[in-house]
């Protein structure tokens, strides 16, 4: 390993999202590694570990507010006694029916507004709603891994 | 967008369902509303919860998604957001209104002025809802809504209207008419009404390029695409009386209103008592409105509206089932608070008084400050307002919802707020109000008060010699 060589893994290091590359050959040991600015332990911060913190806090792109369309009563199922539309929990397409809100003999469907997880569900059943209020949060599939 | 208020005020309001009648001596034998929900925005809408707060009810605010800092938000017992900012689908929506008015039981509405205030549609899914709408019934309201229908009632008790035509269905329909009645002409939609769906037609030209659009527009605007032809009176003054009826029959008048500052039908400065009416002419006008809302069994707060031509003939317009922005006018002469008896009259109440027990005191002048720029047109402008000074002090009021900082949107109507004047002579009141309009400065955004300085500064205001061809005769600068 010459200089240059070095050189150009340095330039490969300053490129990636690592914050420690550890290179051995020929009994000689390169280690580069830069202060990622949190008190991790991990020799390697792979996109698996941010991954790992992504499911612990999901950041705010990641979740899906689901709002009311309109003013009404929130009701989580289609009928009384039958079962919910979904539950916290449950995986969702785009356009899936998770609640409704009845307003006037009205009864408006709250879709999903894209594919997720049902994270929490905001309100209770029967309890009215406004305009734009947070009814859902879903938290979005996480993307596939990177190779 | 955080709703933790809205959860609260539900509970609070399932708590004062639980409540009990109201058993004061003010109220007659009908129970008052324990809750209204004020289906408006602005300056009007805090008049509402102003006079509910007076008799003791609670008041449930609407707002749309940029109305969320409005003053009547903050001010209403409680408030919830109805819909986006597209008055369709939120002050102009009836499901979303009751719903609202559902969900928060509240047990009565109030509509204001514009938006739902004169749909007969409206208050008959309130009637269905079991809520009680503060305004007419709903037959009176279709009578009143149907200028054609109007014109009709008022022609079977003897008040005179205009020359006009029946429906008509086509253009040379139209044209037939107009051979008949001569020019100049307006063609007006049957559904219309407060200045909307009327087009002044000088000849056939202007007849035969016209029709057409206004047919569409009336169908667009009122969902009634009827329209008629009625003659174009110029010179006039425009005069309206003010009506009270109750469930029980009893119906007066608190004067009149000279509402003769317009432009394009839309009013800018209003005066009550109208100035240089002879006296028996005066009494002839309030005798027919008495007698128009005596045939159509009227019950709340209306205008009966006229057209004076210079001979001192006078002619029905239409009717306005619905309280209107120039009523503190009137409140100014009879010290009477115009709102809080529109809401007694609703839950039931008697009226109390008779004619003769109104007594009317002084003149009172009101000038619109509209968002608008006279210099371009009266273009909306918007923007944010910043407040340097308001006017106030003896005879001064202002009904306003601005607030410093406040975001003027170009959603909605562009009034700001309506000053009034009043003084123990027209003299006093014009001079109060040169004073207080120059009190009124707000920064940020263009308004009408240098053309309201201007009119009420102008000789044929001074001398009260206007007609309602006035406005387009003084500069807009």
């Amino acid at each position: 390993m010459d200089l240059k060589e070095i050189e150009g893994l340095l330039r490969l290091f300053e490129d990636s999202s690592l914050t420690e590359l550890v290179v051995e050959e020929g009994g000689m040991r390169v280690t580069f590694r830069r202060d990622a600015g949190s008190p991790r332990e991990s020799p390697l911060a792979s996109a698996d570990s941010a991954l790992a913190l992504r499911e612990v806090v999901p950041r705010a792109s990641d979740r899906l507010v689901v709002r009311s369309p309109c003013v009404g009563t929130f009701s989580s199922r289609p009928a009384v006694g039958s079962d919910a539309f979904v539950r916290a929990g449950d995986a969702v397409k785009e356009g899936d029916t998770l609640a409704v809100v009845e307003a006037m003999k009205i009864i408006t469907e709250v879709k999903a507004p894209g594919d997720g997880v049902v994270e929490k569900i905001l309100v209770q059943d029967r309890q009215p709603v406004e305009f734009g209020q947070e009814l859902m949060i879903i938290a979005r599939e996480p993307p596939s891994e990177p190779a | 967008m955080a709703s933790p208020g809205f959860q609260s005020l539900v509970l609070a309001q399932r708590s004062a369902a639980c409540g009990q009648r109201r058993a004061d001596g003010l109220v007659g034998q009908d129970e008052m509303f324990r809750k209204l929900l004020v289906a408006n925005r602005g300056e009007i809408a805090l008049r509402v919860i102003e006079s509910c707060r007076e008799l003791g009810i609670r008041t449930v605010a609407v707002y749309s998604e940029v109305d969320r800092g409005s003053l009547p938000v903050q001010h209403a017992d409680e408030a919830i957001c109805i819909g986006p900012a597209d008055a369709r689908r939120s002050y102009l929506s009836p499901v979303a209104i009751l719903s609202a008015a559902t969900v928060t039981g509240a047990d009565a509405v109030h509509p204001g002025y514009g938006f739902l205030a004169e749909s007969a549609e409206f208050v008959e899914a309130c009637e269905e809802t079991g809520i009680t709408f503060v305004g007419p019934p709903a037959e009176v309201m279709a009578k009143a809504g149907d200028k054609l229908l109007a014109r009709r009632e008022a022609e079977a008790v003897g008040v005179p209207v205009l020359p006009a035509s029946g429906p008509l269905r086509t253009r040379e329909e139209a044209e037939r008419a107009a051979e008949e009645l001569g020019y100049p002409l307006m063609i007006k939609a049957a559904g219309g009404g407060g200045g909307r769906g009327i087009r002044i037609i000088p000849d056939g030209e202007r007849l035969r390029r016209e029709f057409d659009l206004a047919k569409q527009e009336a169908d667009a605007a009122f969902a009634d695409p009827r329209l008629y032809l009625e003659r174009h009176l110029v010179p006039a003054r425009h005069i309206e009386v003010q009506i009270l009826g109750d469930a029980f029959g009893n119906i007066v008048q608190w004067g009149e209103r000279d509402c003769s500052v317009q432009r394009r039908h839309q009013k800018l400065v209003e005066e009550a008592p109208a100035p240089n009416l002879d006296e028996e002419l005066r009494e002839r006008i309030h005798e027919a409105a008495i007698r128009f809302a005596r045939r159509v069994n009227y019950r709340g707060v209306g205008t009966v509206e006229f057209l004076l031509d210079v001979e001192g003939h006078f002619y029905f317009i239409e009717l306005n089932a619905r309280i209107q922005v120039e009523h503190p006018v009137s409140e100014a002469l009879t010290g009477r608070n115009l709102v809080t008896e529109q809401i007694r009259i609703a839950a039931g109440e008697r009226l109390g008084y008779s004619q003769a027990d109104l007594a009317f005191s002084g003149h009172a002048i009101e000038c619109r400050l509209n968002a608008e720029d006279p210099g371009e047109g009266f273009a909306p402008s918007i923007g944010r307002l910043a407040i340097r000074s308001l006017p106030g002090g003896h005879g001064v009021r202002l009904d306003t919802h601005i607030y410093h900082g406040m975001e003027v949107t170009p959603w909605y109507d562009p009034l700001l707020a309506k000053l009034i004047t009043w003084g123990r002579t027209r003299d006093e009141a014009r001079a109060r109000m040169a004073g207080a309009l120059a009190r009124f400065e707000v920064e940020g955004i263009k308004t009408t008060r240098n053309l309201c300085q201007e009119i009420i500064a102008s000789l044929p205001f001074a001398r009260g010699e206007y007609t309602t061809d006035f406005l387009a005769t003084i500069g807009t600068g």
